[in-house]
């Protein structure tokens, strides 16, 4: 006799749910969230001048004058401290392990302790020569050779890693 | 037989009715079955992706320690307290130290590396005159180098950017918990997501139009709108959140769904930084963790819940203590808390400390180009793993110098510039980076360095003006035709351009020195010799080497370019004074070393890469001519700061009608940009003297650092000649400079100088010079 069966339970369920939110509607709205105003106002920046007539103006007060500057005894490549060279170690244990990236990490530590040490950026330049990287190899050996100047020895080095890397 | 057809069309048509009912119901029950689904999928993919998305925590670069590294006690014992480290008598436990006068005893943490474990360490740190002198272990024996634990400096979601302090159920106090439910939603461990009764009396209670004690939305509800950033209160809506709450239930456990509340709901604002979990709101309103919270504290938090404007403790105390009051009652009431308990904490103060802007996001700038290397280097991906601790390059100290420096400098500027004319508010930037490494260390937004606005470091672009000339020098010495001691005509010069049309450069001054070395054309920022080299070399070949330096883009080779008509920001000038530091040797600058996984592997790490980008002799010769712009040139007022015998290379910049004022210099072991001005691009009556350079002076004498050192290069040779002339220079005639030029360059001898010859011949000389500057 009956063609379906009657919908009462999903119905209620609805009734019920839509009464929920109109009531829901009938409580107090959060005062909330207000929306974020930027705080700064974005700037604008006017186009540059095509032909821009600079006129840098010295403010000229009254300096001490120059101090006489004496000329700077000759230099050759410090001796690596002790902290590079515990950190050299560690490099070259992780090395000899085939451990690169751990290798070069110590040595980047090191260039943050000793920046111009022509013998930490020479490691460097022979783990990438390890790696493959041999364009990364040369360019360290040329920044070694750069620091080395006046050391016959180092600078012997750093022209052959950069010889090295560029026959690959 | 009337009944039989009347029953019959009853039954025909009530079976009609049925099925068309029937049908009906089973299309509208497809269609929300469908519909259910959808949201079904939608809320638990938000469930479970904020359950598992944890923040990556980020942190400044770890202290080194070995003996001869520069560092004074009080900066040590400074690192260790920021560190949490804890003075103590004995420092037998990770994390204590004792100070004994220049000498400290640290127990250090351990932590895990990018490049392997750090283990913690009990080391004895001896100082002498600023300098670490020794560093050994417990035993006595001498340490080569430790690392202690980095800094935190903040969390960040990659995902979304936004920051919280996330808590476990068990770091959530059961008071929290439990007075969440009294005042909120008292039905919320039976209810399945809605809760008809708790709206009905909602309802009843809004009719009676007595005070509100219970909205008729669940905890559930709540949770399920704050995921949905729409404070559209449509009717469709309130369907979705209805549903959703219901599915949500069916989903997940009681228990989970109230610690997501927790770490979820909308608490505050600071700035354009929203506070969202009770965790930071703990933070934002006490400064202090959730677990330290008494119960006043907790009832105000869960008071703040219902409208965290309304209800802002800070805008509104009276409001905000008498609903906290209200919800200790109810927490009384209820049994959460005693009567007494509550009788106490309703007479205590709300005790919110500090200010809403006081807690916007510490280090925004640095946070913001940290967020723009991880979306630009990482795969995101591999961004979304959970707990992820980002390494980076920032060196609190001297970012805590630069904010102080740039807001105080600002500060001072106004005040000496008010008494002369008015003009809009002043801003600035800075930027600090290494010298033979790419590491950015410090990054000022803005005046105010802890609004998150806009990041003028890294995006400001403003015409740099002459910061551009090393840049036209280090062309000519690169091209062999031109050294420090090249004499270049000071002259007035016309150009005929491409368009036609002329263009006559002058000095600023409108005067005129006649012949110059190229060292004091530098540092004196002289127009017209430096047009005069740069057309020479030819502006497409400073361009590319701008480029080459580590510009992005080459800027347009049009003549003006030689005097600075380029827009840069002061993250870009960086670049390029990082890599005139860097012996010319170019090193994209990065904030971001390496990125770990939960498990402290590291899912990538930053490769240092550098390229050779000038020739290095070169770049000596130019570097050590810089260092005449504070010596000799428009940059000696800065003298007045810097201690007397350190030595920088720089640049001073000042773009057209005053509108930028930049300095960019380095010592060994820091290269600084700052740049001032207007936001709105206004005059401001500054040069790059007189307005970014004694924020840079102050700053750089702030730092410590050695001066900068010049490298001796390969086929240079140091010779001392007049830095007026360009002529050879003896003691008692001319002012004598020394500067590193190509072995084999001959300085001219100068007739009046020589010996017999005194100071009187030294005026005659002056004499000629202008007269010769009179008649050109």
């Amino acid at each position: 006799m009956t063609g379906g069966q009657s919908p009462a339970g999903p119905t209620a369920l609805l009734a019920a749910l839509l009464l929920a939110i109109l009531a829901a509607g009938c409580v107090p709205p959060d005062m909330g969230r207000p929306q974020p105003s930027t705080t700064a106002p974005v700037p604008s920046t006017a186009p540059p001048p095509a032909v821009a007539v600079i006129r840098p103006v010295p403010d000229l007060g009254e300096a001490p004058p120059a101090p006489a500057e004496p000329l700077p005894a000759p230099r050759t490549a410090p001796p690596v401290s002790s902290a590079s060279q515990a950190l050299l170690t560690q490099s070259r244990s992780h090395q000899a392990a085939g451990r690169y990236e751990q290798a070069a990490a110590s040595i980047e530590r090191a260039v943050r302790i000793e920046p111009r040490q022509p013998v930490l950026w020479l490691e460097l330049g022979n783990i990438r020569l390890k790696e493959g990287d041999f364009a990364q190899a040369e360019s360290m050996g040329r920044k070694a050779l750069s620091l080395a100047t006046g050391d016959a020895t180092l600078t012997a080095k750093a022209e052959q890693l950069i010889a090295t890397a560029k026959k690959r | 037989m009337a009944r039989k057809p009347r029953r019959g069309l009853r039954q025909y048509l009530s079976r009609r009715v049925l099925v068309g009912l029937g049908v009906g119901a089973g299309a509208i029950l497809a269609v929300a079955a469908a519909y259910i689904t959808l949201l079904d999928r939608q809320i638990v993919r938000q469930f479970e992706g904020r359950r598992w998305d944890l923040p990556a925590q980020v942190y400044a670069r770890p202290l080194e320690i070995y003996a001869g590294l520069r560092l004074a006690p009080d900066e040590l014992q400074h690192e260790l307290t920021s560190l949490g480290y804890a003075a103590t008598k004995k420092a037998d436990t990770q994390g204590t130290f004792i100070r004994t006068g220049p000498r400290l005893a640290v127990h250090t943490r351990p932590f895990q590396f990018w490049d392997g474990p750090e283990p913690a360490r009990r080391v004895s740190i001896s100082f002498s005159d600023g300098i670490v002198s020794a560093l050994a272990d417990a035993r006595g024996n001498d340490v080569a180098l430790i690392r202690l634990d980095p800094p935190f400096i903040g969390n960040i979601f990659t995902t979304h950017g936004e920051d919280r302090i996330v808590l476990g159920p068990d770091a959530v106090p059961a008071m929290l918990l439990d007075g969440l439910k009294v005042v909120e939603d008292r039905n919320f461990d039976r209810h399945g997501g809605v809760s008809p009764k708790a709206i009905a009396r909602a309802l009843w209670a809004n009719v009676r139009a007595g005070e509100i004690e219970q909205g008729g939305s669940t905890l559930t509800q709540q949770l399920v709108r704050s995921y949905f950033l729409d404070n559209r209160r449509t009717l469709t809506r309130k369907l979705r959140e209805a549903l959703m709450s219901v599915l949500l239930e069916l989903h997940f456990e009681k228990a989970d769904i109230l610690n997501a509340y927790v770490n979820e709901i909308y608490l505050g604002q600071a700035g354009d930084r929203a506070i969202h979990g009770f965790g930071l709101a703990s933070q934002f309103y006490f400064g202090r963790p959730l677990a330290e919270l008494q119960s006043q504290d907790i009832a105000l938090l869960i008071a703040i819940v219902r409208g965290p404007s309304y209800y802002d403790p800070r805008r509104h105390p009276q409001r905000a203590t008498e609903r906290r009051n209200r919800v200790l009652d109810l927490m009384a009431q209820f049994g959460v808390i005693d009567a007494e308990e509550a009788k106490r904490a309703k007479r205590r103060d709300l005790g919110v400390k500090g200010t809403a802007s006081s807690f916007a996001s510490y280090n925004p700038a640095f946070m913001d180009l940290v967020r723009r290397e991880l979306r630009a280097d990482y795969k995101e991906e591999d961004l979304q793993n959970a707990g992820l601790r980002i390494m980076t390059t920032l060196d609190p100290r001297i970012q805590a110098l630069a904010e102080r420096r740039l807001a105080e400098g600002l500060t001072e500027l106004e005040r000496s510039r008010s008494k002369r004319r008015k003009g809009s508010e002043l801003d600035g930037a800075i930027i600090v980076t290494g010298t033979q490494t790419p590491d950015v260390v410090a990054i000022v937004g803005g005046r105010n360095a802890r609004l998150k606005g806009f990041n003028r470091a890294l995006d400001a672009k403003r015409p740099i003006g002459s910061l551009v000339k090393p840049v036209v020098y280090l062309a000519g010495f690169e091209s062999g035709r031109y050294t420090a001691a090249t004499v270049i005509e000071d002259a007035p010069l016309t150009l005929k351009l491409d368009t036609g049309r002329t263009w006559s450069p002058q000095n600023y001054d409108k005067t005129y020195r006649g012949p110059v070395p190229a060292v004091r054309a530098l540092a004196e920022s002289l127009n017209t010799p430096t047009v005069r080299l740069g057309m020479d070399v030819g502006p497409k070949r400073v361009s590319a080497l701008m480029k080459g330096l580590g510009l992005e883009n080459a800027p347009r080779p049009l003549p003006s370019m030689l005097l600075g008509s380029v827009a840069l920001a002061p993250i870009e000038v960086a670049q390029l004074y990082n890599s005139l530091a860097n012996g010319g040797f170019r090193s994209p600058l990065k904030a971001v070393r390496a990125v770990l996984d939960a498990e402290g592997k590291p899912l990538e790490r930053y490769r240092l890469k550098i390229n050779r980008a000038a020739d290095p002799a070169a770049v000596q010769a130019l570097n050590a001519s810089l260092t005449q712009v504070v010596a000799r040139g428009t940059g000696r007022v800065a003298r007045t700061w810097l201690p007397p015998d350190l030595v920088v290379a720089g640049k001073t910049g000042t773009s057209d009608d005053l509108r930028d004022s930049w300095f960019a210099g380095f010592t060994n072991d820091h290269v600084t940009v700052v740049w001032v001005g207007a936001d709105d691009n206004s005059p401001t009556g500054l040069t790059g003297a007189s307005g970014a350079l004694p924020v840079w002076a102050r700053l750089v004498a702030d730092y410590g650092d050695a001066g900068y050192e010049p490298m001796p290069a390969e086929g240079l040779q140091d010779v001392s000649f007049d830095f007026a002339t360009g002529m050879m220079a003896e003691a008692g005639c001319g002012d004598p400079v020394t500067l590193p030029l190509p072995v084999g360059t001959v300085v001219p001898p100068n007739p009046l100088c020589g010996s017999g010859f005194n100071g009187l011949e030294g005026v005659a000389e002056q004499g000629m010079q202008w007269l010769r500057g009179l008649i050109n």
